[in-house]
């Protein structure tokens, strides 16, 4: 859980990785971790909840949740909003390749409030894939 | 009436006081001859305890000398005499003027804040209380015990300030008859106020006796309580993925 700003010495080994910003395209190789970062405001008395990102497909509306992870957070107590941003990392082993993916993220016990949902954003590349195969060119050896 | 060559011109002491408190008593005389005259100044309580014992001192013609000292006022009235003497050619110490004061037995109110609370909603509190919430509307009882062997007339007076030290409350009365008997209580309510602001409220309290000539018989100063600020429930907003990467 960061506070923002400043900026912690881990966000910005974060923002090194140069994350894709919503509604970007994220290209990964099947099995690698996706971070996931949610920035959002809070005002309320202290909370240890649950953030919960996730990967998936949506049809019909209804999102197919493939794979997520959980990370437990604390948020101080405060009478004003204040910004925070958090993040999760997501094992995407059990993906299968394809494009396409779809995102949620939320703070469980507040989904009311906080579930947001973008669809499209990830491809995860598996199989041997070739492109552009062909002769360039012949010669003497 | 002045004497040949001096004049106890005054005693400046106070008319009452409480038994055991110190009386201080300063006596004034007045050099009316023409030349310098050595001067010494008695004074005496009711004639037994000299606590003025001959001062002596040159005084100038027409100047006036303070001599000074103290007593302890013992648990009735007394009378202060005061007696200047001046020394001779022959040395000899000859009595020339008096003064005397009457100093009267002060009544001693003895009286005790007994008990204080602070009302707030149905809940009541002594004082200094804790943890209020934010937003209350505060109630002060303050109970005064009258600690005389006679029934007395208490009054009372207090002042609440807010964190930032405004007034928030002042308020103050004499209670009704049937006054307060001895070794009993009587109980002080004032005015509603709005606990409105988070940290420490402050309260100075002061039980009155005699009206007729006000005297503060006990005072407390100090943490009326304190007021927790109000925390809202959770709330979120703007939330939303901000980026997503590879690691």
């Amino acid at each position: 859980m960061y506070q923002y700003p400043p900026l912690s010495a881990e966000h910005l080994e974060h923002l090194w990785e140069l994350g894709v910003a919503p509604p970007g395209k994220l290209s990964i190789m099947q099995g690698e971790t996706v971070r996931m970062t949610v920035a959002f405001s809070y005002r309320g008395k202290a909370i240890t909840c649950t953030l919960r990102c996730s990967i998936g497909t949506r049809i019909a509306g209804v999102f197919n949740e493939s794979v997520y992870a959980t990370k437990a957070t604390s948020i101080p107590p405060s009478v004003d909003f204040l910004t925070y941003t958090a993040f999760a990392d997501i094992s995407t082993a059990p993906l299968s390749p394809g494009t396409d993916y779809d995102i949620e993220a939320k703070i469980s016990e507040y989904a009311g409030q906080t579930l947001v949902k973008i669809d499209n954003v990830i491809d995860v590349i598996g199989a041997p894939e070739f492109q552009n195969f062909r002769i360039t060119d012949y010669s003497k050896v | 009436m002045a004497g040949i060559y001096t004049d106890v011109v005054d005693i400046v002491a106070p008319s009452s006081a409480a038994a055991g408190q110190t009386v201080s008593v300063t006596i004034k005389i007045k050099n009316i001859y023409s030349a310098s005259v050595h001067v010494s100044a008695i004074g005496v309580l009711d004639s037994e305890t000299r606590f003025i014992d001959w001062l002596d001192a040159w005084i100038s013609p027409g100047a006036t000398k303070s001599f000074s000292g103290s007593f302890t006022m013992p648990n009735k009235n007394v009378t202060i005499n005061a007696y200047s003497y001046y020394e001779d050619i022959n040395g000899y110490w000859r009595y020339d003027d008096a003064m005397s004061k009457n100093v009267a037995l002060a009544v001693v109110y003895k009286g005790k804040i007994s008990k204080k609370e602070l009302e707030y909603d149905e809940a009541r509190v002594s004082i200094p209380a804790s943890n209020i919430p934010q937003n209350k509307r505060g109630l002060v009882h303050i109970w005064g015990r009258n600690d005389m062997t006679t029934t007395q007339r208490m009054g009372i007076w207090w002042r609440v300030t807010d964190p930032a030290g405004s007034i928030v409350e002042e308020y103050s009365t004499w209670e009704a008859l049937p006054y307060t008997g001895p070794g009993s209580t009587h109980e002080f309510i004032g005015g509603r106020f709005t606990l409105s602001k988070a940290g420490t409220y402050r309260i100075d309290v002061a039980l009155y006796m005699n009206p007729a000539d006000p005297q503060i018989v006990d005072r407390y100063t100090g943490t009326l309580c304190t007021v927790s600020a109000v925390v809202p429930e959770p709330e979120f907003a703007g939330f939303r993925v901000s980026d997503y990467s590879k690691i």
